[in-house]
């Protein structure tokens, strides 16, 4: 490795992380860092394009913007990290055994994989809520779900050619047991890859609320998700095109930040990378 | 190996029974059926006789066991059943939609793979250089852009510099009219491209980085072969599998998932059909079309693996 | 051209004359040219065809094209002539005579007598139908058909509004051989004796009408075709406006109609204050709304223009129990106390009525409505001000209506389909054997019975009015609804298309007039 690579491997990671933290000190401390409340309605102030006192403009009812999305981050953030965490470490894992395992246990449960996965998400969460009820976690569950299929098979479908590499076969051999071995060479080797899904899943996991949220049963107002954002400020994209520019830079901000800082951790985790550089 | 064909074909046809038992139910299950939504809120201007009337014009009153049994019958008839919307068998109305939906899955699937793969490739190769940098970020962003966005934004761009709409209504069949069909379709699946690619081009990179820092590729070079003889005949063979696993399953998954960009570029793929059946509760199309969905699914995983074996003879068909 | 502002010409009988029998019309400059295709573009797609049992407006509009009335409905929703040429009705209002035209051919070319429209209106009255118009025309107790050209309508009693139910959409004439042997529900079943005929319809992506060369109307229709397409999104509609694309389109949300009259200069947006209305559903039989001072708290925290001003951008207006499109027949609520917002007013009443600290009820609204979703979102933030904690119930479609026709919520929010008659908002809820009195939770008053009874059969319009108009003074004050605003229909069209009247019920039956002016 080089050192010009190596500056950017770590400029990558500083900028990752920068960004990264500044959304979650924002989210945490969002009463100190918005100028306004964001939930108030000022409607002689309504559809301003951005100015000095209101930095992103304001909406159709004259909240500020910039103040809802500091608020939106926590939503934002909460959603997209418990859906992704729930469906990341339940899909993972069961997929990494199954792979491992194989058999009949992995022919019957992905079966049932594949019924789910084929189940088009974004009707499937409509469905789930539109039941369930359009609640914070009741959405989600209903994002959790459709997500969980993929990580099963990525997980699957990275621990079987493992499970053919020699060093696996040799712990097998030297009669080690199958969690042990799941543990210590499947999981690891999977990890990497299913850190590569999640951040790509947690970028997809806002937009796919923001989707929900445009057909409707998205996070219920006043709560203010990015997605949800974004959703409402479809309409007014000739009109006042602030409303949903500044949701969208927003997100794509803190997905830019979240996938650097999620290459340089997997550059770090990864065995094999430690071991060339 | 054609005793797991086989075997899986089997799999596949149970797969197919659970998917429709457990969507019958699921439809059933939902407040609301048919005459409800009909009528909406005039509902109790009617009387209950009229209500009834409606309800025995549409098969309503049956259990969903009869249902279904008669159900099951019409899928071997060939007609899946009938629409309660329009009356026509559910095989004509998916008939009708399939080609939309299969050529924007398709169409997003090769553009997406080709660019995708391609800066991957590029970016894992000259890893932390300048340009896996600006790669990085071109494919971080196509991610972070939501579709429907995306979408309108084209539309509008398009009226607004060019004085041109792509044309709408009806879609335009490809053997007939490549030219239009061309027009209809290049910028839905351009649009959906994006985070197809973004997607794919992420995946290559940390599978090429991957296999480049691995041992056969080291003992390959070691031999003295040619960085590209490494490239394409080790690493790209071996990176393909994750590649190909995300690839069929974000195909598999636009056949039906493409609801938001038919609804923006107005094309009508099983997409919209189901979203349409499910808010009307036409329940014979909502199993129709999920059946076709899900036999698309098992399908085109069946043939990824398939492939699996054939890029990699480590793995076998037990 | 604004067109907004014609309204106040059309509502001159001159104006209205010439309109309507020498076909002439708003910007016609020139004699109309025969020819061509129409681009029509809307968001959603007819549901069903069966004009009498379907009641989406989508499917209305193509039966107000495709199907004749009776009578039809100028701009200001009075009768005209359609299939009848004249009419007569008995002094005591219990008997309609009507007399038709001898020229009138179905599209396959059978020939139009009173037997068709007999058996219209009795498949219309018959249960088994599932008709939607039944209860509106159920007064009908005999039809008699003397003649081929005569048809005589016996009523059970007099009732004023059944001249403006016979020009429903859901009234229309079908033919009755077509309709005995087979469902109405398929295009090669619209037969009817319409402008225009169907022709072919891809069910969500394009539906084509065909010029109607016999329609008994001189000259008419000019187009020789109509395309609807289907673009569920109303941005792509407008893009599609701005390019050319589309000729003609039919718009709901207030921002596109704003992006047509700010951003799209090749098109004219005629803006029509719409028949439809938007209450908020209350029940009353849940607490704390079944105490009259709670809902009158609500009634003065609610601040209506601003609430048109930022959830509709200033695109509707406020409404008592009858729209203001119904100039006539409307409450002037810009004199009723109930609709000037007073916190001070509201805090007292809460107190009397023992909810100062305030209370918690919820809202049940359609999802996927974006109006809709803002006009909840500024109630949220009105009511929090009297310290009413609002929540919002978002409810996928059948959802909502689940739980809608079973009363099951606190407060319901929706844009209701409206009717050029003053009855159709009254009687059904608020009368207590209404059909939708159900809704409110049976409210009722009798002084309200009594006036509803009356206006029914009043047929002099000056003791009708007085009769709505006091009947509508006490539902505002008693608040069994709280109503809120009527919108807009917005028509948009190219400029070279000529001829066109739009009409508050958001129909669009005079495309027969239309021409392109190429």
């Amino acid at each position: 490795m080089s050192i010009i690579s190596k500056i950017f491997s770590n400029i990558s990671g500083i900028v990752g992380v920068t960004l990264v933290l500044i959304y979650i000190i924002s989210a945490i401390a969002a009463p100190l860092v918005a100028p306004y409340n964001p939930y108030e309605m000022n409607h002689i102030n309504s559809l301003r394009s951005p100015n000095s006192s209101n930095w992103a403009g304001t909406d159709q009812f004259g909240r500020d913007i910039f103040s809802r999305i500091i608020y939106g981050a926590r939503i934002s953030l909460f959603l997209a990290v418990t859906s992704m965490l729930l469906s990341a470490v339940f899909g993972g894992v069961l997929g990494a055994v199954l792979g491992y395992v194989g058999g009949k246990a992995d022919l019957i449960v992905m079966r049932f994989v594949d019924i789910l996965m084929s189940f088009p998400s974004l009707i499937l969460a409509l469905t789930l809520v539109a039941f369930l009820g359009a609640s914070l976690q009741n959405i989600i569950i209903a994002i959790a779900i459709p997500f969980t299929p993929v990580f099963v098979r990525m997980g699957r479908s990275a621990a079987i050619p493992i499970k053919e590499e020699e060093y696996c076969k040799a712990s097998k051999a030297s009669g080690a047991s199958i969690p042990w071995i799941i543990y210590h060479h499947i999981l690891p080797n999977v990890f990497p890859l299913l850190l590569t899904q999640t951040t790509l899943s947690f970028s997809k996991a806002i937009i796919f609320e923001s989707s929900l949220s445009f057909l409707g049963l998205g996070v219920q107002p006043p709560l203010a998700s990015w997605g949800q954002m974004l959703g409402a400020g479809r309409q007014f994209m000739t009109l006042a095109p602030w409303i949903a520019i500044a949701p969208g830079l927003a997100i794509s901000i803190v997905v830019i930040g979240i996938n650097l800082l999620g290459d340089t951790m997997r550059d770090v985790a990864d065995p094999h990378l430690q071991n060339t550089s | 190996m054609s005793a797991y064909i086989i075997r899986r074909i089997i799999l596949i046809l149970f797969a197919l029974v659970g998917v429709s038992i457990i969507i019958s139910l699921l439809t059933m299950a939902l407040p609301a059926d048919y005459v409800d939504i009909m009528l909406g809120t005039e509902q109790r201007t009617l009387t209950e006789t009229q209500i009834q009337s409606l309800r025995s014009l549409y098969d309503l009153d049956d259990s969903w066991f009869e249902r279904y049994r008669r159900w099951i019958v019409s899928i071997f008839q060939g007609t899946m059943g009938h629409s309660l919307r329009t009356g026509r068998p559910v095989s004509t109305e998916i008939l009708m939609r399939l080609p939309v939906s299969l050529e924007l899955a398709l169409g997003a699937t090769i553009i997406g793979l080709v660019i995708g793969v391609l800066l991957g490739v590029l970016s894992a190769i000259y890893r932390e250089g300048l340009s896996d940098f600006v790669i990085r970020i071109f494919g971080l962003t196509g991610l972070s852009i939501p579709p429907f966005w995306l979408g309108l934004m084209v539309i509008l761009g398009l009226a607004l510099f060019f004085n041109w709409t792509p044309p709408r209504g009806r879609a335009i069949n490809i053997l007939a009219d490549p030219i239009g069909n061309f027009k209809q379709f290049i910028f839905p699946v351009l649009v959906l491209s994006v985070a197809m690619a973004a997607a794919l081009m992420r995946i290559s990179r940390s599978a090429m980085l991957e296999v480049l820092q691995s041992d056969y590729v080291r003992t390959a070079r070691s031999k003295g072969l040619t960085e590209r003889v490494v490239l394409i005949k080790h690493c790209l063979k071996n990176a393909f599998i994750p590649i190909l696993t995300l690839a069929s399953m974000q195909m598999a998954y636009l056949i039906g998932g493409t609801v938001v960009i038919e609804s923006v570029f107005s094309l009508n793929g099983i997409g919209i059909l189901l979203l349409n059946a499910v808010n009307t509760r036409d329940y014979a199309l909502v199993q129709g079309v999920v059946l076709v969905i899900t036999f698309f699914f098992a399908f085109i995983n069946l043939i990824t693996d398939l492939i699996y074996g054939f890029l990699d003879p480590r793995i076998r068909y037990e | 051209m604004q067109i907004k502002g014609l309204r106040i010409i059309f509502l001159t009988l001159f104006l209205s004359v010439v309109l309507t029998f020498a076909g002439f019309s708003v910007n016609a400059e020139s004699e109309p040219i025969h020819g061509g295709t129409l681009e029509l573009a809307r968001v959603d797609d007819a549901t069903e065809l069966d004009p009498h049992t379907t009641t989406a407006h989508p499917s209305r509009r193509i039966f107000e094209l495709v199907y004749s009335n009776l009578i039809g409905l100028d701009a200001d929703m009075q009768p005209v002539p359609e299939l009848a040429e004249s009419w007569d009705i008995s002094e005591e209002g219990d008997e309609y005579t009507f007399y038709l035209r001898d020229d009138v051919y179905f599209h396959n070319g059978d020939h139009m007598t009173s037997e068709d429209i007999a058996y219209s209106i009795e498949r219309i009255l018959d249960e088994e139908t599932g008709a939607a118009a039944r209860s509106h025309i159920a007064d009908i107790e005999n039809v008699l058909t003397p003649d081929d050209y005569t048809i005589v309508f016996e009523l059970k009693s007099p009732n004023a509004s059944m001249l403006l139910h016979l020009a429903d959409a859901n009234a229309v004439i079908v033919n009755k051989a077509v309709a005995e042997a087979d469902s109405l529900n398929s295009v090669e079943n619209t037969v009817g004796t319409g402008p225009f005929q169907l022709s072919e319809w891809y069910p969500d992506e394009e539906m084509t009408l065909i010029r109607h060369a016999d329609f008994y109307e001189e000259d008419k229709p000019y187009l020789d075709e109509i395309r609807f397409t289907v673009i569920p999104e109303e941005f792509s509609i407008v893009a599609g406006l701005r390019t050319g694309q589309t000729d003609f389109a039919l718009l709901n949300l207030p921002t596109a109609a704003l992006a047509i009259e700010e951003q799209t200069p090749n098109v004219t947006l005629s803006s029509e204050l719409s028949l439809r209305w938007t209450p908020l559903f209350v029940n009353t039989e849940r607490e704390p709304l079944d105490d009259i001072r709670v809902r009158q708290a609500i009634n003065y925290a609610i601040n209506r223009e601003e609430m048109i001003a930022s959830a509709m951008l200033g695109e509707a207006e406020p409404i008592g129990p009858i729209p203001s499109s119904l100039t006539f027949w409307a409450y002037d609520v810009s004199q009723s106390p109930f609709y000037q917002q007073d916190i001070d007013r509201a805090e007292e009443l809460l107190r009397e009525a023992g909810y100062e600290d305030g209370f918690t009820i919820s809202i049940n609204f359609m999802s996927g409505y974006e109006e809709v979703l803002s006009q909840v979102q500024v109630l949220q933030n009105q009511l929090e001000k009297v310290n009413i904690n609002l929540e919002l119930n978002s409810l996928e479609r059948g959802i909502y209506i689940d739980r809608w026709v079973d009363a099951d919520f606190d407060l319901s929010l929706s844009t209701n389909a409206g009717a050029a008659d003053p009855d159709f908002y009254l009687f059904r809820y608020f009368h207590s054997e209404g059909s939708l009195a159900f809704i409110h939770g049976h409210w009722s008053n009798d002084r309200v019975d009594t006036l509803l009874e009356e206006g029914r059969r009043e047929v002099d319009e000056e003791l009708r009015q007085e009769i709505y108009l006091e009947a509508q003074e006490i539902l505002i004050e008693e608040a069994p609804f709280i109503w809120l605003n009527a919108p807009y229909e917005y028509f948009a069209f190219a400029d070279h298309v000529k001829g066109f009247t739009p009409l508050p019920t958001g129909g669009i039956n005079y495309l027969k007039d239309v021409w392109l002016d190429n």
